[in-house]
């Protein structure tokens, strides 16, 4: 059950990096760059919950989790903050 | 004067995302209002009262997006020339609002906010036209 | 608590940085009027609140179903917002 859900959370993040990096090959507003990192992050993030149970039994993956999960919203929050007009 | 009514969505919209700043705006509708006239940049510049190398800016943005061509006797000069009639029509609109609220668009173009979040919702529509 | 010692401290930074994101979603949301960005602040805000009850529950790691119904929740709600969107197809 925690499997499927984080699952579906890493296919719900990659649709959106995959919409906003999308967005930025387009329309080189840099903002989507960041925002979507930032989603990129949170797949991985999410993938790698998924893999800690599943597939690396002995490694604790805990620490590599949360400096990602951190590294993708600062990214976002960042990004957001720093914006500006081209 | 009585507040001017809001600006209808997809005028906004077009605003946000294609008038990137005044001059640009003020650019577009100078050679509109000539369409027949065949304009260099340093006339655009004396026009606007900017310095040549903001015009020339200005121009190449708007060539970028479609919305003015070279003269074709003369390439150096350019002609107001809307790449397709919808965006034809939207610049009548825009040029229309203009007159009526200068102040309300010119807020809009200046608002940062406004505009990142546009780009950033418009990411999300899955297809064109939604 | 996986993570180590660092878990809390970094568990308060995401939970910090996705409050700010929520804020700064509502930001946008306050400026445009779009409701997409109402559902993606929360979204944001929700999993803020699941990194600090996560962090005052060191013997939980993310197999609580707590944590991920809670998830679940978060993630929706970006679900709903994008459906959202491209439903009433204007905005």
């Amino acid at each position: 059950m925690a499997q499927a859900i984080y699952s579906l959370c890493a296919l719900t993040a990659l649709l959106c990096a995959g919409l906003l990096l999308r967005a930025y090959a387009r329309t080189r507003f840099r903002l989507l760059l960041w925002s979507g990192l930032c989603f990129v992050g949170l797949t991985a993030n999410n993938v790698l919950l998924v893999l800690d149970r599943m597939v690396f039994r002995d490694a604790d993956l805990g620490l590599a989790r949360l400096l990602l999960a951190l590294g993708s919203v600062l990214l976002l929050v960042v990004g957001m903050l720093l914006e500006h007009d081209t | 004067m009585s507040p001017a009514a809001p600006l209808p969505d997809d005028l906004r919209r077009f605003i946000l995302t294609s008038v990137p700043s005044v001059p640009f705006l003020e650019a577009l509708l100078l050679l509109r209002g000539r369409p027949d006239h065949a304009w260099s940049v340093a006339e655009v510049a004396r026009a606007l009262y900017v310095p040549e190398a903001t015009a020339a800016g200005v121009v190449q943005a708007l060539r970028d997006v479609g919305l003015v061509e070279p003269d074709a006797a003369d390439a150096q000069l350019l002609h107001y020339g809307p790449r397709d009639a919808a965006l034809a029509a939207m610049v009548d609109r825009l040029a229309e609002a203009y007159r009526v609220d200068l102040i309300g668009v010119t807020k809009l173009i200046h608002d940062r906010v406004q505009k990142n979040a546009t780009r950033f919702a418009d990411a999300f529509r899955l297809r064109k036209g939604n | 608590m996986s993570g180590g010692p660092l878990a809390p401290m970094l568990l308060g930074a995401i939970a910090c940085a996705s409050f700010i994101a929520a804020l700064l979603f509502w930001r946008y949301w306050h400026s445009s009027g779009d409701r997409f960005f109402l559902l993606l602040g929360a979204s944001f805000l929700v999993e803020a609140l699941n990194r600090v009850h996560m962090a005052l529950r060191p013997a939980n790691d993310e197999s609580e179903p707590i944590t991920y119904l809670v998830r679940l929740l978060a993630y929706g709600l970006i679900l709903v917002a994008i459906w959202d969107k491209n439903r009433q197809g204007r905005r």
